[in-house]
């Protein structure tokens, strides 16, 4: 996917590219890291983001990411495997 | 937290994510841009929120490193427990100087409950606590409490350092505390620790180099205070805290001025009458404070009341 493409993309779904927007409609701190760049930009965006989300800022407390593909959707594969 | 530690959080973070940033543009990543953005001007918002704010509780958080510290695992029992005790004695006694004037050498300690600190976190990042005041004592403005921890936090760290200005900092408090101050430094010396005190917007650390300096001038400086009768000169300059009188006869002094005279400058000043105290012919009384450590003496005067009627005589 090119530039333009990503930014034509980020524009029209700013409710998923801009994390304020996201908060705001989804109450996710959510924020998009492009698989498809390369080796060592995602190794550091990957450092990065664990450093910053895997404990609190203050307390220290640990805290975790919640990782979704975007290319799967949960509920057909959970009808696939027998569940509710 | 500490509004300081928060502060240097916040700014790491925001140091981080610009370099994510400019490592976005440098990818060409229209994506990662956007995000480390967003979350640089996330960041610049909570730090300039929290710059702007004010504690309304005293905090003050201290940090310990040396022999008595295992990296940043643990700290020696005993000796974290002495520490603690010493320095909550010397804000105590501080606060309870600022409340109630000059403290005799002897006898309770009045108002020592009223600068009570808790224990609220340990300080994480190396070894240390993260001590609040009790909350029934706080009010809506920065406490005396805090004045109080920030007056100690500046002793602790000017007192161990090169030059004479330990001297004017010694002079500002009464012998209880400096005892106080001797007590605390000889825990750390003994203990062979550092000392780090982050309270308000300070960060001060004290090595171990001058925590013994600043022991061995705790200890060996002695502090005199007598009252002289009234003196004839006039008052040739003055501040809302400051005076300048230039007596008849020897060199002119200088120093702090307590607030009865403040207040009766101030009156005259809005009397349009200051022409009756400044250059004119008065008498002052003054409290004479001398610290002498060795061959170093110095006397500090305070101007404690004025003879407005001398003048008219």
């Amino acid at each position: 996917m090119g530039i333009d493409a990503w930014i034509a993309l980020i524009n029209e779904r700013q409710d998923l590219f801009d994390p304020e927007e996201s908060k705001r409609i989804y109450q996710c701190d959510a924020y998009m890291v492009e698989l498809g760049v390369a080796p060592n930009w995602l190794v550091m965006q990957t450092a990065y983001w664990s450093g910053l989300f895997s404990h609190q800022r203050e307390t220290f407390l640990w805290k975790g990411l919640l990782q979704i593909d975007l290319g799967k959707d949960l509920s057909v594969e959970t009808a696939e495997a027998g569940h509710d | 937290m500490i509004k300081q530690l928060r502060l240097q959080g916040l700014r790491a973070d925001l140091g981080a994510a610009r370099t994510m940033l400019a490592g976005a543009e440098k990818a060409g990543d229209p994506v990662g841009m956007l995000q480390f953005q967003k979350k640089i001007d996330a960041l610049e918002q909570e730090l300039a929120e929290l710059a702007g704010a004010t504690d309304k509780l005293a905090k003050v958080a201290v940090f310990f490193g040396g022999r008595p510290v295992i990296g940043s695992r643990g700290v020696d029992a005993e000796f974290a427990s002495k520490a603690m005790d010493s320095f909550q004695k010397l804000v105590s006694r501080q606060f309870a100087r600022m409340e109630a004037g000059d403290l005799g050498s002897r006898g309770p300690v009045p108002v020592q409950g009223e600068a009570r600190l808790m224990i609220t976190d340990v300080a994480r990042g190396s070894v240390g606590f993260v001590l609040e005041e009790a909350p029934e004592q706080s009010q809506m403005v920065e406490t005396e409490l805090a004045v109080a921890i920030e007056q100690i936090s500046d002793a602790i760290s000017r007192l161990g350092g090169d030059g004479d200005e330990w001297a004017d900092t010694i002079e500002q408090f009464d012998d209880r505390v400096v005892a106080c101050l001797k007590e605390f430094f000889s825990v750390l010396d003994e203990g062979g620790a550092t000392f780090r005190i982050v309270e308000g917007s300070r960060d001060r650390e004290v090595s171990h180099a001058e925590i013994s300096r600043a022991r061995s001038r705790a200890d060996l400086t002695r502090i005199a205070q007598e009252q002289t009768g009234w003196i004839e000169g006039q008052i040739v300059g003055f501040t809302s805290k400051s005076f300048e009188f230039a007596p008849v006869a020897g060199e002119k002094l200088t120093g702090r001025m307590d607030p009865g005279p403040a207040r009766l400058l101030e009156k005259a000043g809005m009397q349009h009458e200051l022409d009756k105290l400044l250059f004119t012919p008065t008498r002052a009384k003054f409290q004479v404070r001398t610290v002498a450590n060795g061959s170093l003496i110095r006397r500090y005067h305070t101007l404690i009341a004025i003879d407005d009627r001398s003048g008219s005589d």
